[in-house]
C-alpha cells in the first residue's frame, strides 16, 4: 500500500483497495464479484468476533435446514470461509486445519446455494464457488499490500499445491521464474 | 445397482461430508456407497446427514484407525 485511501465512503475505500489488489496480483474480477466483495468486506469490517465461528459446526447445521434458514446459513458459511481463507489464513494453523480446509467447505457452500436458490441467484453463487481461489489470492494480496507476507512459505507451498492459488505460487517463486518442485523421492 | 468407494481418508470433518454429497450426486438410488473415513466424527455427522437426505447408512466398520460407512442412495431431495 503505498499511499493512504481517502474516499468519501466506506464503500468506495473498500473498492479502492480491491482495485490495487487485483492489480498488484494481476487478477479481474468482474462488477457483480467485485461488488460482493465490497459488500462483504463492509457487512464484517465491524465484526471480528466473526473469528470465533465454528464452520464445521455452522456447515453441518445448514445440512439439516430447509429453505430460506439453510440459504442463509450456507451463504453466511461461505462468506465466512472466503474471509477466514483470504483476511485470516494463520487461524487456520490455530484451529489445526490447512487454509485449504476453509477453501473446500467455502466452496462447497457457494455450490449448495447455487442449487437450491433461483436462477439469477444461482448464477453468482456459482460464480463465487468457481472464483473462490481468485477471490482468496485477491484478499491474501490486499492483505500484503502493506508488505509483510501473510502465508509461510510451507503454508504457501500447500495452499498452492491444494487450491492452485497462483498467488501462492507467486510468493514461493519469490517474483523470480522458479517453480517450486514437490516430491521426497525424487533424486537430483 | 452400482458400488463406488470414496476416500476421504485424514480429512477433517467437514470434509468427509461434503466429499460424500458431492459423490452421492452423481449416483441413482439404490446405487451403494462406501466412505473410507480416519476422523472420528463422521460415526456422527455422516448418518445424521444421511438421515435427512434420505439415504441409508447399510453399515459402519472400524478397522485398525479408519471407518468404513456404507451408504445406499435415496431418491433425490
Amino acid at each position: 500500500m503505498s499511499q493512504l485511501i481517502l474516499e468519501p465512503t466506506s464503500q468506495a475505500q473498500w473498492q479502492t483497495l480491491i482495485h490495487e489488489a487485483q492489480a498488484a496480483c494481476d487478477r479481474n474480477l468482474d462488477e457483480t464479484l467485485e461488488s460482493y466483495l465490497v459488500f462483504l468486506l463492509m457487512r464484517f469490517a465491524d465484526r471480528p468476533e466473526c473469528t470465533a465461528r465454528i464452520m464445521a459446526e455452522d456447515y453441518l447445521q445448514s445440512q439439516q435446514l430447509q429453505g430460506a434458514h439453510r440459504e442463509e446459513c450456507l451463504r453466511d458459511v461461505g462468506d465466512h470461509c472466503l474471509l477466514f481463507s483470504g483476511l485470516f489464513p494463520r487461524l487456520a494453523e490455530r484451529r489445526l486445519v490447512r487454509v485449504s480446509y476453509f477453501v473446500n467447505i467455502g466452496r462447497s457452500s457457494y455450490r449448495q446455494l447455487s442449487d437450491v436458490v433461483g436462477r439469477q441467484r444461482a448464477a453468482l453463487y456459482g460464480q463465487l464457488s468457481e472464483a473462490f481461489i481468485v477471490l482468496m489470492d485477491i484478499l491474501h494480496t490486499m492483505r500484503e499490500l502493506g508488505g509483510q507476507s501473510l502465508l509461510t512459505p510451507i503454508q504457501a507451498m500447500e495452499l498452492w499445491q491444494e487450491t492452485g492459488s497462483r498467488r501462492c505460487l507467486q510468493q514461493l517463486g519469490g517474483g523470480r521464474n522458479a517453480l517450486p518442485v514437490s516430491g521426497s523421492d525424487e533424486t537430483h | 445397482m452400482n458400488t463406488a468407494t470414496i476416500d476421504a481418508r485424514h480429512l477433517l470433518c467437514p470434509l468427509p461430508v461434503i466429499r460424500t454429497q458431492d459423490a452421492v450426486a452423481d449416483c441413482r438410488p439404490g446405487d451403494h456407497l462406501q466412505v473410507v473415513c480416519t476422523d472420528p466424527g463422521v460415526v456422527h455427522d455422516i448418518p445424521a446427514w444421511c438421515r435427512v437426505h434420505g439415504h441409508e447408512v447399510y453399515a459402519i466398520e472400524r478397522s485398525d484407525n479408519e471407518i468404513m460407512i456404507g451408504i445406499q442412495v435415496g431418491e433425490a431431495d
